[in-house]
């Protein structure tokens, strides 16, 4: 029993300190891609390869994510999520303290969290099986050949775009998500409940804001970082471009997690 | 002359090369029992010499193609060949389209300009990752093993493309093409490895003495 135990510690202690090394590699590269995206992007100003790519990405991740993924959960965190808190709350709390549940736990916390499953599963694996496949078949090779950074060309658009479409498409979720909860609370319980919409507006201040769209930009950058980690580390072998996948969706979710608790607490 | 190396070794089991690499020629080096790739990499820079020197006589504009190196398979025959050249900004934007279409007419790559990398051949992708190295006007190529995957009448096709391809672009072309029949007419520079030495040869006709003087 015991020495099952300590077998349960050591490989619980073994895989917090591979994460922990990871995070501090993908974080250490990731800042590397940025610094470098960045001089490549003051250096060529009026190159256009870059931010063509970041559209692109943008387009992806953000725009094709949004309708009908993202607008669809919307209205299923509205009708099962908002709609049953507000309905219960409201029989023994009073509107302040509705209005407060709506804006912490929905809009600052709810939505932004599954904002980032959606683009892990959706983005992060798609950019990990991207750069790793080109990793496989030497194609950043040639790049590299012909003087073209893969960190610039590859990496940080992804980064960019992923941080932008996590935050816009955060602020989205998070508003339909209220909206359509507030709409399915009036239709399922009393039209009175309709006053939650002119009264959510004011509910947020400068700095739960500010903290909100903060927290989006790191968490979308995160994802890419992590993507762009574990896909640029596959060696030479196909098989290992599901082992880079899976371990950057993983790693991405216990991230993601992780901003999100540090943020609640400030 | 471009390059000269003096007794540089890529390692310390190879043996050391001295030679003078020019303008604007084809120069092949030329050998059965030792790996060639090394020292072709070793003379672009790609690891510093394990010893003696390599020296470039001025500031070179070098690519290096192999067979290992593969287009980028998302993008179509065209946005591969203007990649590099839009990412370093070798001019206008018209410019560098213009230099593509040239180089998609002296290849003969027209019709498939748009064409992602998995719809053409082997040697189709041969045309188009030495015309990706090209878009960026270097002044030296370095063609590491050439024909590999390619079977005969497609290597052959290759050969009448490389052959003038220093006088066309004015640029210096170093292979390690093994076939006599290549060199001979490419009118290449040769350096052959024998005998545990490198010999350079400025023509076809002393190579060929030097052969049959050591066949026998």
């Amino acid at each position: 029993m015991i020495t099952f135990l300590l077998y349960l510690l050591e490989s619980l202690g073994r895989w917090i300190i591979q994460y922990v090394h990871s995070f501090f590699a993908a974080l250490q590269l990731s800042l590397v891609i940025l610094k470098r995206g960045g001089v490549y992007q003051s250096q060529h100003r009026k190159n256009h390869l870059i931010q063509h790519t970041i559209t692109a990405q943008i387009i992806f991740s953000g725009i094709d994510t949004l309708f009908p993924t993202l607008f669809i959960l919307s209205i299923f965190i509205g009708l099962g999520v908002t709609a049953q808190l507000i309905l219960f709350l409201q029989t023994f709390s009073s509107e302040a303290e509705v209005i407060r549940l709506l804006t912490k736990f929905i809009a600052l916390q709810l939505s932004p969290t599954l904002t980032a499953i959606i683009l892990i599963s959706r983005s992060g694996s798609a950019i990990t099986v991207d750069i790793g496949n080109m990793v496989v078949h030497q194609e950043t090779k040639g790049l590299a050949f012909l003087g073209v950074d893969p960190y610039v060309y590859l990496a940080y658009p992804r980064i960019i775009a992923l941080a932008i479409s996590q935050m816009t498409l955060a602020v989205y979720v998070a508003t339909f998500s209220i909206v359509f909860g507030i709409f399915f609370s009036g239709l399922l319980g009393s039209p009175s409940n309709f006053k939650y919409f002119f009264i959510v507006i004011d509910s947020f201040t400068n700095q739960e804001l500010f903290l909100f769209l903060l927290k989006n930009l790191l968490s979308g950058a995160a994802i890419a970082g992590y993507a762009c980690y574990f896909a640029f580390n596959i060696q030479s072998c196909i098989t290992e471009v599901p082992q880079a996948t899976q371990k950057a969706i993983v790693h991405s979710l216990i991230v993601i997690f992780i901003i999100n608790t540090l943020f609640a607490i400030i | 002359m471009l390059i000269k190396a003096e007794e540089a070794q890529p390692n310390e089991n190879s043996p050391a090369l001295s030679c003078l690499l020019p303008e604007n020629s084809t120069l092949c080096f030329h050998s059965a029992s030792i790996n060639l790739s090394l020292y072709l990499q070793m003379l672009d820079k790609h690891f510093p010499a394990y010893s003696g020197n390599i020296r470039y006589i001025k500031p070179l504009n070098t690519a290096y193609i192999n067979h290992e190196i593969q287009l980028v398979s998302w993008l179509s025959g065209f946005a591969n060949l203007t990649l590099a050249a839009n990412y370093h900004q070798q001019g206008s934007r018209q410019e560098i389209t213009e230099r593509a279409y040239y180089l998609l007419n002296y290849f003969s790559c027209n019709s498939i300009h748009s064409s992602l990398p998995n719809f053409i051949s082997p040697l189709e992708k041969k045309y188009f990752l030495i015309a990706r190295a090209l878009m960026l006007e270097p002044q030296v190529v370095f063609l590491d093993k050439p024909f590999i995957g390619l079977n005969k009448q497609e290597a052959e096709k290759l050969r009448e493309k490389l052959i003038p391809l220093a006088n066309e672009f004015k640029l210096t072309l170093i292979t390690n093409e093994t076939g006599l029949d290549f060199i001979q007419r490419a009118q290449a520079q040769i350096i052959h490895y024998d005998a545990q030495k490198f010999h350079q040869f400025s023509h076809w006709k002393p190579f060929q003495h030097y052969l049959k003087r050591h066949e026998k």
